[in-house]
């Protein structure tokens, strides 16, 4: 008999090893909602064709659009909204960029930008003269990271987190070497059912990190998740929304979504954690497109949580965004309109 | 005393065993799907999956509206 259960024990031990199931808190509804009007911001030039993410610095604006035929990166003036130089050319040559998933400034006159097809990231220098652009380092991201989604820098190191998943995110010294693997992708379902680089792709997100209070925060693409790491007590918050995680089929490997089109960018200031939500369902956005019907792309909701996860505010925007540049301090959010030929706005807060 | 180590013995690789298998079943896994991240990065055309549209998700190198199964006729109903 005693045999037996030690039978019982060990087997069930030894199946049960990665099938825990963990639920996360969830938030509903937000404290306050506003509605926010746009305020066009007028270009110079008509050579935008998909922006998906902007970043202001004092007086520069940097647009990354990931559909332009020629370059991925366009720095203008700003407020002005003047275009002053295109870099990062789309092509094939070793100098090319095959794709451009995300940047960040480091000063005024540098800035890192992600290229996850070439696996490689790239610093660029800005003359302050005559603002001629040039790559000056480029970092190749070492083989045990497979396909880098986002990035950003702490210090001389990054965080990447990539479609192998072993962890939730990489870090990354400055010559491209992973010195550390952490957290874990907070799913609910068991782990051991999907393969993780499917469970990987559908959970892929979008991250930001600040410096002054230490936080990172992660927004989920598909579905509705959103992670608050605070890297300085070493605390890890999940919250889940009405949405709920992401949800996808597997194909040979692959995770297609199935469920909703989640965030799209994410700021974390000084004070809160900014998102931009779509919530719309990938059958409805699928079925326009077959059809030929017109299909709006972009979120139309900016979510605000404090640094601790707490639904704040919720703003119903006028029009639809991908990517936000939040000022806290002036209450201006600057964004960008991938379906308008007038694509970059303002909201005031 | 004896015949119970020897059942000790048998549990522990059994244990050992199912661990085993279960490692080479994900290992297979991984093979499989790293090989389509391998297409994703590469821009290879992959017949499991199809993209539509000019987007942002991830789909055979490029970046699509959305992704879906082949013979998926639920999308166009």
């Amino acid at each position: 008999m005693k045999c037996l259960i030690l039978i019982l024990t060990i087997i069930s031990m030894v199946s049960c090893a990665d099938g825990h199931t963990v639920m996360y808190p969830q938030y509903g509804t937000f404290p306050i909602k506003k509605n926010l009007v746009a305020n066009i911001l007028p270009l110079d030039t008509a050579l935008l064709r998909y922006p998906f993410r902007i970043k202001i610095k004092d007086s520069l604006a940097l647009i990354m659009d990931i559909h332009n035929i020629d370059n991925y990166f366009h720095l203008f003036h700003y407020p002005e909204m003047t275009h002053i130089v295109s870099f990062g050319h789309r092509g094939d040559s070793p100098e090319d960029m095959l794709s451009a998933d995300s940047f960040a400034f480091q000063s005024l006159d540098s800035i890192w930008t992600l290229d996850a097809n070439k696996m490689q990231i790239i610093r660029w220098e800005i003359t302050n003269r005559n603002y001629k652009v040039k790559m000056v380092e480029s970092i190749n991201l070492n083989k045990k990271i497979v396909r880098a989604l986002d990035f950003i820098r702490i210090d001389n190191d990054f965080v990447i987190p990539d479609y192998l998943a072993k962890s939730r995110y990489n870090l990354v010294n400055s010559y491209g070497e992973t010195f550390a693997e952490k957290g874990n992708i907070p799913t609910i379902h068991n782990k051991s059912e999907y393969s993780m680089p499917a469970l990987a792709q559908a959970w892929r997100s979008f991250i930001d990190y600040n410096s002054q209070n230490n936080i990172l925060a992660f927004v989920t693409q598909l579905g509705e998740v959103i992670e608050i790491y605070n890297l300085k007590n070493n605390t890890h918050i999940v919250l889940y929304g009405p949405n709920g995680e992401p949800n996808f089929e597997i194909s040979n490997g692959y995770g297609i979504p199935t469920g909703i089109m989640g965030f799209s960018d994410v700021e974390v200031t000084d004070k809160y954690i900014y998102t931009v939500f779509h919530g719309r369902s990938f059958k409805e956005i699928a079925r326009k497109i077959m059809k030929g019907a017109p299909s709006i792309d972009g979120g139309k909701y900016i979510y605000v949580f404090s640094l601790s996860g707490e639904p704040v505010c919720s703003y119903t925007l006028d029009r639809y965004i991908y990517g936000i540049d939040v000022n806290e301090e002036k209450g201006i959010i600057t964004a960008v309109d991938v379906n308008s030929d007038e694509p970059i706005v303002q909201f005031k807060i | 005393m004896r015949n119970l180590f020897i059942k000790l013995m048998f549990l522990v690789a059994s244990a050992a065993f199912i661990s085993v298998v279960n490692f080479e079943n994900k290992k297979q896994l991984s093979n499989l799907t790293l090989n389509n991240i391998e297409a994703l990065a590469s821009g290879e055309d992959d017949p499991s999956i199809y993209c539509i549209g000019e987007g942002s998700i991830d789909c055979n190198g490029r970046k699509v509206r959305a992704t879906y199964k082949p013979y998926s006729f639920e999308y166009l109903k």
